[in-house]
């Protein structure tokens, strides 16, 4: 069980914003994606969930390509968190948590009491359930992305994809949903694949770190093997060292 | 245990909304058999309502209940009720507060045939020639607009108010240029009637025609109401939720399209009611598509026959009722504005 990506390339016309990625994500952890702005971190969780299509090469998730799986049956396997959210209708949390229930409706289905339960327990899980009848639109932003993480458990997927999640959280909210990240995968031994800004959070979080530059792959592997300060500078073309600190790796710029 | 009958308690609010407001239509459908220029006594309304359709034409009395009042309230209730489902709905698809069912260019498109309609009958007779060509280019201008985003890249759904801007403001010129070469006589107050829109028409074979549309596109469009919360999200998240946007989408506006198309078809453009009516019912009963729909429905149904009431009562003629819609629809709306939150949109 894992998700394979074959030789992806992927572009518009002349322009080619990822090629050659190969890699193998396996279940039972999580994975960061790190790199500069632009270097295609977006562009690959998009392959990987499906929204684009490559030009070249495949994406498999347990062996089916998902370019050929329903909407309904990929998103029982990929749930996705997303960064920031422009919706229009002030949904109460429940209502917001619930719908992560949709892939397993029928066509004129709605939640039942058991989708309720669900939505309540994964609310429960992250400590929100205080929330479940505010305005999901009314919470602070740290709380909104429990939320859509709480949806993403509801929908009971195996993958969660989650680009750039901690992008808009101050430095406890960042840490904080990387800890509950970390015991919702060990509990339910899914997979989170995370793209991420902060190479202290992927050093301290993540326990396979693919490294993107200008569309191509610079580093994959375990993270303390990747998280050198010769591959961190070439990634973002600075002097950056690592230092230990009470017993922890710090990646520091000097 | 305690949560969890929280929600039910919340859900039973909306039931007690919900009944209340079917209570509410009830009413004005019951009041408006009383309103008219021939006066129907309260009293006889048990008796009228027994009278057996072959005893219908026997009397004045029962003649201008069964044929003339009866089925043009039936109309208000379905038209206001249809177009206010269409207008919560298509808010919900395009994820827009100031979309109303005219988006696609339907309603244009429905007044460009029945102008076309008005002007062909003076060379062939065919029964209901206005209503059928009417409805026919309704759909149409929907299909149009629809293919027109469909072969554009872009974002779908602002493809889809571009192109149903563009579709709409072309029939607005055909139609201009059929009011132009129109007979100023004749023709020409005809066309410009019927786009004001008014139900005096209404006999049993328009509310019979509608029905058949209306009833099976109203419970397909309930049933899947919840499904439009998630579709409300945007097409990448949900999409993201197990949804194949653009099949949902392309059902949901091909059922409100016909929903609009046969309401305009028999009562030309009744403005502002599915605009309106659901911002009202999601004051009501909160942004949750499952509830705000039906609720718009109940309102938008109560709504237009009350106003269809004052269309044929207030003065000794007949007033188009999208005047009226329109001249108490826009203080009520400010008055809602200013009491709810900002009608449950960000």
């Amino acid at each position: 069980m894992a998700i394979e990506a074959i030789d992806l390339e992927f572009g518009y016309n002349e322009d080619i914003f990822i090629s050659g990625c190969s890699f193998t994500i396996e279940q039972g952890k999580i994975h960061a994606i790190l790199g500069p702005n632009g270097s295609g971190k977006t562009t690959i969780l998009k392959l990987l969930n499906g929204t684009l299509k490559p030009r070249r090469g495949k994406v498999l998730i347990d062996g089916y390509n998902v370019q050929q799986l329903g909407r309904k049956a990929l998103a029982r396997l990929m749930a996705n968190v997303p960064q920031e959210h422009n919706g229009v209708f002030p949904y109460t949390v429940l209502d917001m948590v619930v719908m992560g229930r949709n892939p397993y409706l029928k066509i004129f289905g709605r939640p039942k009491a058991e989708d309720y339960l669900i939505a309540e327990e994964a609310l429960d899980m992250l400590g929100i359930g205080h929330l479940r009848d505010k305005c999901y639109m009314e919470i602070s932003g740290g709380e909104r992305q429990m939320v859509f993480l709480a949806r993403a458990i509801a929908q009971e997927a195996s993958y969660f994809i989650m680009d750039e999640p901690t992008s808009h959280l101050d430095f406890y909210n960042q840490h904080k949903i990387m800890e509950i990240l970390r015991g919702i995968v060990e509990e339910k031994g899914c997979c989170a694949i995370v793209s991420m800004h902060d190479p202290n959070l992927a050093m301290r979080f993540a326990d396979e770190v693919l490294m993107i530059k200008e569309g191509r792959m610079l580093k994959e592997g375990e993270t303390l093997e990747v998280m050198t300060s010769s591959n961190l500078s070439k990634l973002y073309n600075m002097d950056i060292k690592i230092a230990d600190f009470e017993g922890k790796r710090n990646i520091v710029y000097v | 245990m305690g949560e969890e009958s929280s929600r039910f308690k919340g859900s039973n609010k909306v039931a007690l909304k919900i009944i209340l407001a079917v209570a509410v239509l009830i009413c004005a459908v019951v009041i408006s058999f009383f309103i008219g220029r021939y006066r129907i006594e309260p009293m006889r309304l048990v008796q009228l309502l027994t009278t057996a359709p072959s005893n219908w034409l026997a009397s004045s009395e029962t003649s201008v209940f069964y044929y003339i009042r009866l089925p043009r309230i039936i109309l208000a209730v379905l038209v206001g009720a249809a177009l206010s489902t269409a207008g919560a709905l298509f808010q919900g698809v395009f994820r827009n507060p100031l979309v109303s069912p005219d988006i696609l260019g339907v309603s244009a498109g429905c007044c460009l045939g029945a102008a076309l309609g008005i002007v062909l009958s003076r060379y062939i007779s065919i029964p209901y020639l206005v209503q059928i060509l009417a409805f026919i280019f309704g759909i149409l201008a929907m299909i149009l607009s629809y293919s027109i985003a469909s072969i554009s890249r872009g974002e779908p759904v602002v493809m889809l108010i571009l192109a149903g801007m563009i579709v709409g403001s072309f029939a607005n010129a055909a139609l201009s240029f059929i009011k132009f070469t129109a007979d100023p006589y004749e023709e020409l107050p005809a066309i410009v009637f019927w786009i004001m829109g008014g139900l005096y028409r209404a006999n049993w074979y328009m509310v019979l025609n509608i029905l058949v549309i209306l009833i099976p596109s109203m419970l397909l469009i309930i049933l899947l109401s919840w499904k439009v919360n998630v579709l409300s999200l945007g097409d990448e998240e949900a999409s993201s939720l197990g949804i194949n946007t653009r099949c949902f989408r392309l059902v949901l506006l091909g059922f409100g399209t016909l929903i609009v198309a046969s309401c305009v078809s028999v009562s030309g453009s009744i403005g502002w009611v599915g605009l309106v009516i659901p911002h009202a019912a999601r004051i009501i009963v909160g942004p949750d598509h499952k509830y705000s729909i039906p609720m718009s429905m109940l309102i938008g149904g109560a709504f237009v026959v009350l106003m269809d009431n004052i269309a044929r009562s207030l003065i000794s003629a007949e007033i188009p009722i999208s005047i009226l819609t329109a001249a108490i629809g826009t203080p009520f709306f400010a008055y809602l504005l200013i009491k709810g939150r900002g009608s449950a949109w960000r």
